[in-house]
């Protein structure tokens, strides 16, 4: 005979769809980045038209998420408490100081750029890797800091957070890419130095997807054998409430039918990578959404 | 005021509480807990088949942990522990962003409605300061709640604990409560994925 609950009280979420959000632009910002810094930074010239918008994309990004964050916490007017008052220990309070940092840098090394300062631009956009890293990885410090959470207490989310982080920049870059060149008139044909340049993005998308699916599936395998929440987590996730959401939309509709389109030979032109794309920015903002929800799904006593 | 030579310890014998939610309602009065949250209340689980059957209560308030999570992730210090090992949260320095509340395993942590800062059960320290005891403590009509010095190894809770079998909630996160529990029944103690009703 299972126990019956006859009464216990429910608690709020504690972070909810804000912080979702926040972590999902932040992701956005940090992949845009890494994109911007692969011809300066790493010499592959052949990305060079990114640069410019990608730089561009990763700063608006990070303006927008901290909005989140002022959105979410009760008493916004006291955030300057988060840089009298620090916490070492705390990864919100790493966050203050790589929320204020790093776009400082985005913004040298976009002066940088669009002055044609090749040296200058390769130093900046190097020093400035480390810090999207970190702006990332911390958001994932925040939810694997939770020790009673079920799938947040994993040394897995922070890796996890800097993939989907990649990918859903990619995808993101993708998208701003073809739809300047449509705005300018520019020709998107395969064959093309533009069109290739897409297909190129697309086939590095493809084996960042192919990473992030195994991450997501290590972490959930080992989470299902676990004892404890994390199982419970699985479950809801796997056959539960979320699985609609994360099994439907996050895993088919964003990773797989996007690998599918991606890996096709008959498929290997503009429109199904744009479709690919879309598909994927939608499949990472539903496993920002389904991560948090679903450690604050199940009542912890 | 705050003293480093106590320990303040809470010892609950699941095995008096009735479930009256008498502590709930004290507590409530006492430190104006707005409606929609708790800083203690009874968890009540049946089990068994009738005419083996066996309601369990468990009054849930903070653990005032040793080692406290909330206390680590603050961002602004805002949660920080007394001395007496109290956990305390500055209403002047808390930004509400609810770190705290989505760390503690135990969920004891609730934003204010209407403050929009983070509140919880502070075991009453200013009725403890003045010499008094909780109002949980002091409404229990069976004597569940014992509050003491857990230093004082000639103290009720010290000796409770010195000779009764006694167990905390979820010692797996190594949180060290300093809310004792005899009597804490496994169905009690987990909620294994069974939403509130």
């Amino acid at each position: 005979m299972k126990p019956m609950l006859l009464y216990n009280v429910p608690h709020d979420a504690s972070f909810g769809a804000m912080i979702a959000l926040y972590i999902f632009f932040t992701g956005l910002s940090a992949g845009s980045f890494f994109l911007s810094t692969l011809s300066y930074g790493f010499g592959r010239v052949q990305y060079r038209a990114l640069s410019r918008p990608a730089i561009i994309m990763a700063t608006l990004m990070l303006l927008v998420a901290p909005m989140f964050l002022l959105l979410h916490v009760g008493k916004p007017l006291r955030s300057w408490h988060l840089f009298l008052f620090v916490n070492p220990g705390s990864p919100i309070s790493w966050g203050s100081f790589l929320l204020t940092s790093y776009p400082l840098f985005c913004l040298i090394y976009m002066a940088c750029i669009f002055q044609d300062k090749e040296k200058a631009a390769k130093r900046w956009g190097l020093i400035g890797i480390p810090f999207a890293v970190s702006v990332h990885a911390y958001t994932g410090f925040i939810l694997a800091f939770c020790p009673g959470r079920p799938l947040w207490h994993s040394s897995m989310i922070p890796l996890l957070f800097l993939v989907s982080a990649v990918v859903s920049g990619t995808a993101l870059m993708i998208l701003v890419f073809a739809a300047l060149c449509k705005w300018r008139g520019d020709d998107m044909d395969v064959a093309g130095e533009r069109g290739g340049l897409l297909l190129s993005l697309g086939r590095i998308l493809g084996w960042l997807l192919i990473l992030d699916l195994l991450m997501t599936g290590i972490d959930l395998l080992v989470a299902s054998v676990s004892g404890g929440v994390d199982r419970l987590g699985v479950g809801t996730l796997l056959t539960g409430e979320l699985a609609p959401y994360f099994v439907g939309i996050e895993i088919i509709l964003g990773k797989l039918v996007p690998l599918f389109i991606l890996f096709h030979p008959r498929l290997r032109r503009v429109g199904p990578l744009l479709v690919a794309s879309v598909l994927i920015v939608l499949g990472i903002l539903f496993m920002r959404l389904d991560l948090v929800h679903v450690g604050e799904m199940l009542p912890l006593l | 005021m705050a003293n480093n030579n106590i320990r303040w310890t809470m010892v609950i014998d699941t095995n008096r509480c009735i479930g009256c939610q008498s502590c709930a309602v004290a507590c409530k009065r006492e430190n104006d807990v707005p409606l929609g949250v708790f800083r203690t209340w009874v968890k009540s689980v049946e089990k068994g088949r009738f005419p083996y059957v066996r309601r369990g209560h468990i009054p849930i308030n903070c653990n005032q942990c040793e080692d406290p999570v909330c206390v680590s992730v603050c961002p602004v210090k805002a949660t920080y522990q007394r001395e007496d090992g109290i956990v305390l949260v500055d209403p002047h320095r808390c930004i509400g962003c609810q770190y705290c509340k989505a760390a503690c395993p135990y969920e004891v942590r609730y934003l204010h409605p209407e403050k929009k800062i983070i509140s919880k059960c502070f075991f009453c320290h200013h009725r403890l300061d003045a010499g008094l005891l909780p109002a949980c403590v002091e409404a229990c009509p069976t004597g569940a709640r014992i509050i003491g010095d857990g230093k004082d190894p000639t103290s009720e809770v010290s000796r409770i604990l010195a000779r009764r079998p006694v167990q905390v909630l979820k010692p797996e996160h190594g949180t060290e409560p300093q809310v004792f529990y005899e009597g804490l029944d496994e169905a009690m103690a987990e909620t294994r994925g069974r939403r509130v009703p």
